[in-house]
Order: structure tokens, then sequence, then C-alpha cells
């Protein structure tokens, strides 16, 4: 069940009415039970997978909770850990680590039979296991009471407006809010339907029709020229974007129309002055979360220059491979550690240049924007790229072969239109929070910009939905 | 309090869905009213041309028709006025359409369907939803369009409750479009490019056995059906399938099998039709009367109409 599909809006409809319409004491039970179905509208069967690790994690942490003695905390932890990231491991990464040693053993002559499992990748696997994994290491740090009552737990890792492609929740944050009782507010009702059509507009309008255009530039690469490819490249950047930020502003305006507040995803990421900054801005409940339970743990930035350097390094590769099985995107997340390291390096220098040009603080920002934007798309096209091959191919072709530009009227009119709006919103954003500023609005001024949001998706949206990017992650 | 506070709510939904639903019709009518004027190639004008044309004969059929039949040829050798109804990139279900747009206010003495082996394979029939769609705005023109349409998804029928979104994706170009000229006066239009036969040849291809390649009962329950309805308006009709270019001049076999279904189907409904191919009509050996593997240019039109126009004569005793 999609987001973008009728069926979504059916089911949550149901859902929202019968929510309001039980006392608070049995929320629970519904929204549990409409979280389930949900997931099991993909795959029924991966319901078990799900099921599993919330009752290692509920276990574990009890337990954690039980004991004070260092050695049963650890073991519990690693037990959780463990299991967690095995399952993990087994659906998402265990075919690729076996190719991937296959082919580094062919290299010395050596001809292994790797086996190789024909496991369907369960949809939002690394994103719930990510969201267990950081409730069991908060509990083991004792930041964290364990949660006693089974089912609000199995609710917070089964939540469904994040389920699938997050963002990522922490427990100390979304726990809570199941206690809370929540009475019906208009106003949180309608921040909730303004994010989810906004959410909407930006995966029907930009991002399903950029992909027409990105997909047959990548998907066959070899036949286009160096001019499309950096086209479809600028234009991927902006498909990923809406299609993740516009599934994310969905989870976050469902969650709020039921009266949950999910953390902040996205915060207008092409505006990023430089590549650390666009982490702070991309994806933020993932890239917190790999800060707190994987950079930090390493030492982060307290044992010297060299260690601070190598463990950005690992959380960028890391970061790379949660996305995917894939030699893309471990490049992808290495590229991004290289720039970060990088960027970290020539920022003196740096700073010193755009003193000495004396340009203006906005001229620098301008450049500092324009160049970081076309670094991140260096990475997209890795990203995106089927194969490593075809990511080298389109590099190749964009500096050696720029050629005439492959020209899809419907793809690049409407995406057009869209970024235009995107970016006109994103510029007012940057001045105010739209959102705030928006609702002081009369409401005729509100509704015109209602009736054009629908009516702009109606006209120049694709008619079928299609999946999320992030949903195969 | 609390109750009037759900009123307060309740009547600003409700206001909110009444503003929203005139605002759906009165989009969705004045694009409508503005397709209209529109009269160059795109699909909205198209509809506009079929609707002022004022022929005897017509053409339907996809660019297979559009670029390979030449009205002016047809009209001397028949003696009646031609206007070629064929479109790019669409199948079996347009020229269902465009009869039922037709029959709307005219009795057309013959309806030429070209109609290809490839119309009635399952991949061609299944992959026809964005020339349906491309029909959306005139609808409740067609029934049979409806059907079509509505059997793509179970939500169809639901999104099409919708004026607006029946210009969906269309929009852009249709604005674009009008301030354009008539660029097509009676339908046909003709190719000047010849492909060389190098290229050609590159481009040939086997289609291997599969179900995308079998023939799709619905295609030809649809093409019955359509056969069916010109016969009901009192109009002849004649069946045409045009020849492509095989560096070995031979068809995969899938083809034949369909061509002679058609033929069947031709004999049942007592229907000629004409089957144009490398084979039978060795002219079309020359690779300088196609413009690429599936088109004739002018040159191989003129050619090509000439033979159409003999076969009709020959066939249902026009004058």
């Amino acid at each position: 069940m999609l987001f973008n599909s009728v069926e979504f809006f059916i089911f949550f409809a149901i859902v929202v009415s019968l929510y309001f319409a039980l006392p608070h004491r049995f929320r629970w039970v519904l929204l549990l039970g409409s979280s389930y179905y949900f997931y099991m509208c993909w795959k029924a069967e991966y319901a078990v997978l799900i099921l599993t690790s919330t009752v290692i994690s509920y276990t574990c942490a009890i337990l954690t909770g039980k004991t004070d003695r260092r050695f049963y905390r650890k073991l519990l932890l690693t037990i959780s850990v463990a299991s967690n990231l095995g399952i993990l491991f087994v659906f998402k990464y265990f075919n690729f680590f076996s190719e991937s040693f296959a082919a580094l053993l062919s290299k010395f002559s050596i001809s292994v039979d790797t086996p190789a499992l024909k496991l369907l990748l369960p949809v939002g696997i690394s994103f719930y296991t990510f969201q267990t994994l950081s409730y069991t290491i908060d509990v083991y740090r004792g930041k964290l009471k364990p949660e006693k009552h089974f089912g609000i737990f199995a609710l917070y890792v089964s939540f469904f407006p994040q389920l699938v492609a997050g963002p990522i929740e922490r427990a100390t944050n979304l726990l809570p809010q199941f206690y809370r009782k929540a009475e019906f507010d208009y106003e949180r009702f309608r921040n909730g339907l303004q994010l989810i059509g906004w959410g909407l507009f930006k995966k029907i309008v930009i991002a399903d029709r950029l992909a027409i255009y990105v997909d047959s530039v990548y998907n066959n690469a070899e036949h286009h020229s160096g001019f499309s490819c950096l086209v479809a490249t600028y234009f991927f950047a902006f498909q990923i974007y809406c299609d993740f930020s516009g599934y994310s502003d969905i989870a976050i305006g469902a969650a709020k129309m039921l009266g949950f507040d999910l953390m902040k995803n996205f915060n207008r990421p092409y505006f990023a002055a430089t590549v650390t900054d666009f982490w702070h801005r991309w994806h933020i409940s993932l890239s917190t979360w790999l800060r707190d339970y994987l950079y930090i743990p390493l030492g982060g930035n307290r044992k010297g220059k060299a260690r601070t350097n190598f463990n950005l390094m690992i959380t960028m590769l890391l970061g790379g491979i949660w996305h995917g099985a894939n030699w893309t995107f471990v490049i992808w997340g290495s590229l991004h550690g290289l720039f970060l390291l990088t960027s970290k390096m020539t920022l003196s220098y740096r700073d010193r240049f755009w003193n000495m040009c004396r340009v203006p603080g906005k001229a620098v920002k301008a450049v500092r924007v324009f160049v970081t934007f076309n670094l991140v798309c260096l990475a997209w096209i890795f990203f995106r790229a089927n194969h490593v091959s075809d990511a080298f191919l389109v590099l190749n072709k964009i500096f050696t072969d720029f050629g005439k530009l492959f020209v899809h009227d419907m793809s690049m009119s409407h995406g057009l239109i869209g970024i235009f709006i995107l970016l006109a919103v994103q510029l007012c954003q940057s001045r105010s929070s739209i959102k705030n500023g928006f609702n002081k609005y009369p409401v005729y001024v509100r509704w015109t910009v209602y009736y054009f949001i629908i009516f702009t998706i109606l006209l120049l949206g694709t008619d079928k939905a299609s999946q999320f990017i992030y949903f195969q992650f | 309090m609390k109750k009037r506070k759900f009123k307060h709510i309740a009547l600003r939904v409700a206001l909110f869905a009444i503003i929203l639903f005139t605002l759906d019709r009165s989009i969705g009518f004045i694009l409508l009213t503005l397709a209209d004027n529109v009269k160059d190639t795109g699909s909205m004008g198209m509809v506009n041309k079929i609707f002022r044309s004022d022929a005897r004969v017509y053409v339907l059929g996809s660019s297979r028709a559009a670029h390979q039949f030449d009205s002016d040829i047809l009209a001397n050798a028949l003696g009646k006025k031609v206007y070629n109804a064929g479109r790019d990139g669409v199948g079996l279900s347009y020229s269902r359409f465009a009869a039922d747009l037709i029959y709307q206010d005219k009795k057309p003495e013959l309806i030429i369907l070209q109609i290809e082996p490839q119309n009635l394979m399952n991949a061609c029939y299944y992959g026809q939803t964005v020339a349906l769609t491309d029909n959306a705005p005139y609808l409740c023109m067609s029934d049979k369009t409806k059907e079509l349409l509505f059997s793509k998804s179970k939500w169809f029928r639901l999104k099409y409750l919708s004026h607006t979104f029946r210009f969906n994706g269309q929009f852009l170009f249709f604005i674009a479009d009008l301030p354009k000229k008539d660029s097509i006066g009676n339908g046909y239009i003709p190719l000047h490019k010849t492909t060389d036969i190098s290229t050609l040849n590159e481009k040939q291809y086997t289609r291997a056995r599969s179900y995308n390649n079998d023939a799709s009962p619905e295609a030809f329950g649809d093409l019955r059906e359509l056969i069916q309805l010109i016969k009901a308006k009192g109009s002849k009709v004649v069946m045409v399938s045009s020849p492509r270019w095989r560096k070995d001049y031979t068809l995969p076999e899938v083809y034949y099998e369909i061509a002679d279904m058609i033929q069947d189907l031709a004999n049942r409904e007592n229907v000629p039709y004409l089957q144009v191919l490398q084979e039978t009509h060795p002219e079309f050996k020359d690779p300088a009367l196609f413009a690429d593997a599936s088109h004739l240019n002018y040159k191989g039109s003129e050619i090509f109409s000439q033979i159409v126009a003999e076969f009709i004569l020959s066939e249902t005793g026009a004058e």
C-alpha cells in the first residue's frame, strides 16, 4: 500500500475515524493492528521478521533493565544487536558479500561456488532495524527505561506512518507519545493535511515526472550524450529529494493528524553551503542516528585528527552500505566521507581566500551552495547508477562526450515547473517558517493555495502510484 | 462548545468540498472549450479535425495509417473526399475511439481500417493506456473507451470523476498547441526521409514467441465489435495491413499466424482484407521507399495508397 495510492487514503481515513472514536486505552490496539495490516499488504510473511525483531529487542531491553551487572547488560545488548543486524544481513547483504567474496577470489584465479539466497528484500527492514537498535542501545546506556507494555513497544517498531521509510524515530521521542491522550485537534489536523498535500505534490508532480527522464537516460546511458547525462543527474537530485522528503512529509503529516510528532527529516538540503551542512539537512533522522550510535561511540572527534577522519570515513561508508547492497552505495558513502574530510581540512584556506577576495557574503554563500550542490550531484551519479561501470560511463560522457540533449517533453516540462514551484517555496521558507507564517494568512489565500496544489497534482502529476525510492532500503 | 466547534469544522469541510467540485467542473469545462480550438497534431487537435472533417471515407489506425495512406491519392481514385484519422503511437483502441467520434454526427460511406498483426498482440493491446488516457477529455463520447480505460485500474472510475483530471499530462501541451496553425489538412502526414539500408538492417529484430507476442482474444473481440459497429452504422469497411522492411523479406512466424486469424475474422464478417507485404508486393523490397523499418516514406506511400485504392475499387465496387 503506497502513500500515493487511493487504497492508502481509504485505509487512512478509516484509521483516523476509528482512532478518534475509540477510547484512549484501546487506541494502541487499533494502531498496532493497522500498522501490521499496512505492512502485510506488501508481503504478509515478512510480518514475522518485524515481530521477531520486536520480541528480541523487547526481551533484551526488559532483561537489561532488571540487571545492574555490566557483563549481563553487555551480553544482552550484544544478543539484541547481533540478532537484529543478523536478520538485516541475511535479507539484505548476504548475496552481496557472497558475490563480492567470490569475485575477489576469482581475481586470484580461485573459483568458488558461493551460495545465493533467493530472498525478496523486506520493505523498510533497514529503518525498523535501526529503530530497534537505537532503543536497545539507549536502554543499555541507561538513557531510557525499558518499555514494559509489549503492545506499545511493538507499535513503536511498526507505527505505520514511518514504518517503511522513516523518519527513524528515537524511542525517547515516540514511546511517550503513545501514552499521551490525543484529542482531536483541528490545528494539528490541518497542519497534517497541509504536509500530506505538499508531500504528494513533491512525489507525484516532481519526483515521478522527473523519474521518466532519469530512468530513460540512466537505464541506457551508453545511448545518451553527456549533456543528457548531466541533466538526468540534476533531475535525479530533485527526484530523490522530492521522492524521499515527499514520503517524509506524508509520514509526518499522517502522524500529526493522529496526534503524534515525528522528527523532521529534511531541511532544504540543496541550500546547504557545505557538505557538512548538507548532512545536517538531509535525512536528518539517519545522519543523527549514525552520529549518536556509530560516530560518537567510535570516538567521534575526541581521539585526535587522524582518528576523527577515520571515524568520519567509516561512518559515511556504513551510511552508504545502509542504503543498499551494492558497490555504488559504498562509493557514494565514501565520496561523501571524502567530501566531509576535504571540507574540514580546507575550511580555513577557503575562508582566507574569500576574505582576500572581498566578495560580499551573499555571493560567497551562493558560490558555496552551488559548489556543494554539484558535489552532492557528483555523488548522486553513483547512487543512481545501476552498476559502478554505469556510473563511470556517465561521468566519462559528461566530461568527454557532451553532445546533444535528449528531450522528453512531458517529464521535462512538468518536472521543471514542479522544481520551480519547489524552489520558490523553499526560498520563501528561508525567510520565515512558511508553515507557521502560512497559517496566519486569511482563509481565502490559504484555500487558493490548497486548490492550486490540488489542481496542479490533477493536471501535471503522474496518474499511477509508483513506489518511493527509499522503500527499497 | 465542542459541538459548535465540530459544526464549524464540518461546515468548512463541506464548503471546501463544494468549491472544489465547482472548480473541478469549471476548469474541466474551460479546458474542454479551449481544446476545441487546438488545430495541431496533438490528441486534442486530432479530435477536432475528426469533428470538423466532412469526408465520405475515413482511414482509422496508428502512425502506419497517418503516414502511409495518402488521402489525395485515395480521394482521386475513389472519387470521394478522404480524411486520414490515423495517429502516432496508438493502437486498436484509438481506432474505436475515432469511430465513435465520427459516428457522433457523420455517416461515412467507407472506413479503411489499418490493422497490423502487432496491434492484436497482448503486449500492444495491454500497453495502450497512454493513448487511452489521452482520450479522457472525451470520455462521454465513447463508452468503449470508458470501458477500456476503467478496466486498466480499479481506481480510474473514481479518478475520472474529476473533469480536470481528464486533462492529466496533456494540459501544458495543448496550451502550447493553441496558437499553432493547422498543419495537416486531410490527415495524411508524409514522411520525407529515407533511411539507408544498412541502418534498416541493423534495426532488424526477431520476435521470440512469448505471451506478449501471442494474439490477444480481447483485441480480436474489440476488432470484431468495431467492424460490427461500422457495419451497423451503414458504412462499408475494408481492413488493410501495410508492409514492413525486413532484410530477408519475411516476417517472424507469429505475424503470419495473427494475419491468418485476421483473415479468418474478415471472412466471417465478410470484410475485405488486404495484406501488403514485401513477399506479395515485391516493389516494397526497395529500401528507398521506407522512412524506417516500420513506416513507408512519401514515395512508398504513393505506391501503397494506389494499391489500397485499387483493392477498394475491386472489392467494394465503389466509383
